[in-house]
């Protein structure tokens, strides 16, 4: 065979594979990489952003785009969409912007909107994704003209325009091999290595510019000391979710800090079926043994967020005026009253010690540190307690078997904006995520009424009431409004953190040499 | 070799008295004195929660010198019969046997015991399970080769010929043969056990909170390792002095048996 056979062959494919790439090919858009460190990476070789939670990677890093979208105060702004308009309690027109295309070059139109969207509720199909076709809760879809969609409801739906934002809800067009995720950004979906990288390209000819930068490397870093110890060789440019510890003394490097407080609330999940933590009382005891202040002073060093008493933080508009309590004391009435005996420093309870186990998991740095002081907060009371540092999904088995009575875990609050999406997921009666087990028909029935309100001043009246009862029963304990605390190599310009922390580049982020 | 035996004996002394002499509880957390620096009050310093470094490295010992020990002992009880049983058993017997530890060989161990440690669940049980499910094979290997060697002595013949029983011959012939080499060989495990230990408690496998252990207190004090890096050299430290101590202890053994046996 002569020499030159391997560039026959090779070169067809080649120039195949530069036509398909198309606009996007070479690129010329922007000039260097930024690499980041993320504790969270792709799911397979192609993560369907409509299914799980796949869609947040591919929204930070700029590949997909929403209906919708969350500006830095959390209010709705329309992103691929013109307008959104409510017609009837159950049915919203969202027309498209003109002249919007996918990165294969296609016309982004209503058809194709609908087109992407009903796979979601396709089980089997890779975007199969229940817990947003609930949340969307369509009755229907219909294009009305090339760029408007009509969505009807199965019944109102306050939330409906938010939950558009949710990186899930992404707008793609028809898949191939040169754009396997086919969608409308300002980056190209190109690479994604599972739990190792999420890599994508600039889209020179997008709507509102070329991106200064030409690719960014997401890669999954589930250590926060690993992914700090990276920043530090020169490996990564930008690490999201830096341990707080370290921030101070990192700063003093010359790298630059983004600290900015978040929707995410680190809480404990709570078995309240059975187990100490059934019983009311208990769980109020417990809840204000914790010293809140002082974790966020150990686990945070001050910059990585705020006590919590209530689950909404107060930069958002729902948030109640809900102080943290922390009163030993009071904690130690509520024991007795529960029925507990304290003998020789130790609560008892049905004459037997009582005992909380409590569960986390560490790929976020404050997670342990914070497990550990509950524990010794509630010793100090003469509650025992044991940690176990697990996996997130074993934590919420033991839950739910009864194995472990709380579990340390950090949820973004709202990430579509909406206050409606976290309590009715956590504590919702029969929802998946509630692993404990919580079920109370008053909120139950006001978690409905709001979903189904569009006054915003009596919806805010009755997340207000939400967040009441939360405190009272104490379905769940909150212990602190996190802060993202990000850090960025000096020269990278651009970034900032998102309150919803779904959003991460766009075409002005830039890193100078 | 007196001194290596002294340090051994050091060691130990640390992990069976240790707790005593503690200047602080280990678990008691100071929020307001945490990540301070080694002084006057708190010798090697506190870790990020305000605990004493010292006392949980000396409460730490018992944890690393304790399970480490239990696991090797655990390795050698099961190894020695498991080699006993192929060299006095029989040619099937000696045959499963040994196939069995060339399986269990041919898994690196630490990954089985991550594997094993990670399918049972975070906790000291399973830890201590992990590594002696992988940690027996080198006794049997010894027991198996000394015992095979001694089935041809004379004495043992005349023992089998006498109508003594195989236990009886494992226990008053085989096993006073056989202690010396097993004892050298539990040296080097012992040592690997405490490094094993150190890396599951690393990987989070481990004793959990608040206990101290080596390995544990790394783990902790990684996300340090920048700001404050005393607080991962201090129990570093005492993982690597231990198992050096330990081995040159075994080596010197070693050393004393061969010197036994062979005075010339």
């Amino acid at each position: 065979m002569s020499r030159l056979a391997p560039f026959v062959y090779t070169a067809p494919a080649a120039l195949a594979a530069v036509v398909a790439l198309g606009p996007v090919s070479p690129v010329s858009a922007g000039e260097g990489s930024v690499t980041i460190a993320y504790h969270s990476g792709p799911a397979s070789e192609v993560p369907d952003p409509r299914a799980r939670q796949y869609g947040w990677l591919s929204n930070q890093a700029g590949v997909t785009e929403t209906l919708m979208g969350l500006d830095s105060d959390l209010q709705l702004y329309p992103r691929l969409a013109k307008n959104i308009e409510r017609t009837d309690p159950t049915t919203w027109r969202v027309t498209l912007r003109d002249n919007l295309t996918f990165h294969d070059g296609g016309p982004v139109t209503a058809q194709s909107v609908i087109d992407s969207l009903l796979p979601m509720a396709q089980e089997g199909h890779a975007a199969h994704n229940p817990r947003l076709v609930r949340l969307m809760d369509l009755a229907g879809m219909e294009a009305d003209g090339a760029l408007t969609v009509v969505f009807r409801t199965n019944s109102p739906n306050a939330a409906f325009p938010w939950t558009l934002t949710e990186p899930g809800v992404a707008v793609l067009g028809p898949a191939s091999e040169a754009f396997p995720i086919n969608a409308t950004g300002p980056f190209v979906f190109r690479e994604a290595v599972p739990d190792q990288l999420y890599r994508v390209e600039a889209y020179p000819n997008y709507r509102d510019g070329p991106p200064a930068l030409a690719e960014v490397r997401v890669v999954k870093t589930g250590d926060p000391a690993a992914a700090a110890l990276a920043f530090e060789a020169g490996e990564v440019d930008l690490v999201i979710n830096y341990p707080e510890t370290d921030y101070d003394r990192v700063l003093g490097t010359g790298a630059q800090g983004f600290a900015a407080p978040t929707t995410r609330l680190f809480f404990y999940g709570l078995n309240v079926t059975n187990g100490p933590l059934e019983n009311r009382l208990i769980r109020r005891a417990v809840s204000l043994a914790i010293d809140r202040q002082g974790i966020v002073e150990a686990a945070l060093s001050g910059v990585g967020g705020v006590p919590a008493g209530t689950v909404f933080p107060a930069m958002m508009a729902w948030a109640a005026d809900i102080a943290p309590s922390y009163d030993p004391n009071r904690a130690e009435r509520l024991l007795a009253e529960a029925g507990a005996v304290k003998e020789g420093g130790r609560w008892m309870l049905d004459g037997a010690p009582l005992e909380i186990d409590i569960v986390t998991y560490s790929s976020r740095a404050a997670l342990p540190p914070t497990a550990e002081l509950t524990q010794a907060y509630l010793q100090a009371i003469g509650v025992a307690a044991t940690v176990s540092i697990g996996e997130f999904g074993a934590n919420n088995d033991a839950i739910a078997s009864g194995a472990a009575d709380m579990h340390l875990q950090a949820w973004g609050t709202a990430p579509q904006g909406d206050p409606s999406y976290f309590p009715e997921t956590i504590i919702g009666t029969g929802s998946g995520s509630n692993v404990g087990g919580y079920s109370n028909p008053e909120l139950d029935a006001l978690l409905a009424e709001g979903r189904q309100t569009f006054d915003e001043t009596a919806r805010r009246a009755i997340y207000e009431r939400v967040q009441a009862i939360i405190a009272e029963d104490t379905a769940l304990i909150p212990v602190f409004h996190a802060s993202q605390v990000s850090v960025g190599r000096a020269g990278l310009t651009g970034f900032a953190v998102h309150p919803a922390e779904t959003y991460w580049m766009h075409i002005g982020v830039a890193l100078a040499e | 070799m007196r001194s290596v035996i002294a340090l051994f004996g050091a060691f130990v002394l640390v992990a069976v008295f240790g707790p005593l002499v503690a200047p602080h509880d280990p678990s008691a957390i100071n929020v307001p004195n945490r990540l301070s620096s080694p002084g006057a009050e708190w010798f090697l310093g506190t870790d990020a929660l305000g605990r004493d470094i010292l006392s949980r490295l000396l409460h730490g010992a018992r944890w690393s010198l304790g399970l480490a020990f239990l696991v090797s002992v655990i390795g050698l009880l099961i190894g020695t019969l498991a080699g006993l049983a192929a060299a006095l058993g029989g040619r099937l017997a000696d045959w499963l046997v040994m196939r069995t530890t060339d399986t269990f060989l041919a898994f690196p161990d630490l990954v089985a015991a991550v594997v094993i440690a990670g399918l049972l669940g975070a906790g000291t049980g399973s830890l201590v399970l992990a590594l002696s499910v992988t940690g027996w094979m080198r006794y049997a290997r010894v027991a198996r080769g000394i015992g095979l060697s001694l089935a041809t002595r004379g004495y043992v013949l005349q023992a089998k010929l006498a109508g003594m029983s195989p236990l009886a011959i494992a226990r008053w012939h085989y096993l006073p043969s056989l202690l010396p080499s097993l004892t050298v060989v539990w040296t080097g495990m012992f040592a690997r056990a405490i490094l094993g230990i150190s890396a599951l408690g690393f990987l989070g496998f481990g004793v959990q909170p608040p206990l101290p252990e080596w390995g544990t207190m790394l783990l902790d004090a990684r996300i340090h390792m920048l700001s404050t890096p005393l607080q991962m050299i201090w129990p570093g430290l005492a993982v690597v002095v231990c198992v050096l101590v330990i081995n040159l202890a075994g080596d010197a053994l070693r050393d004393a048996l061969a010197e036994r046996d062979d005075p010339a």
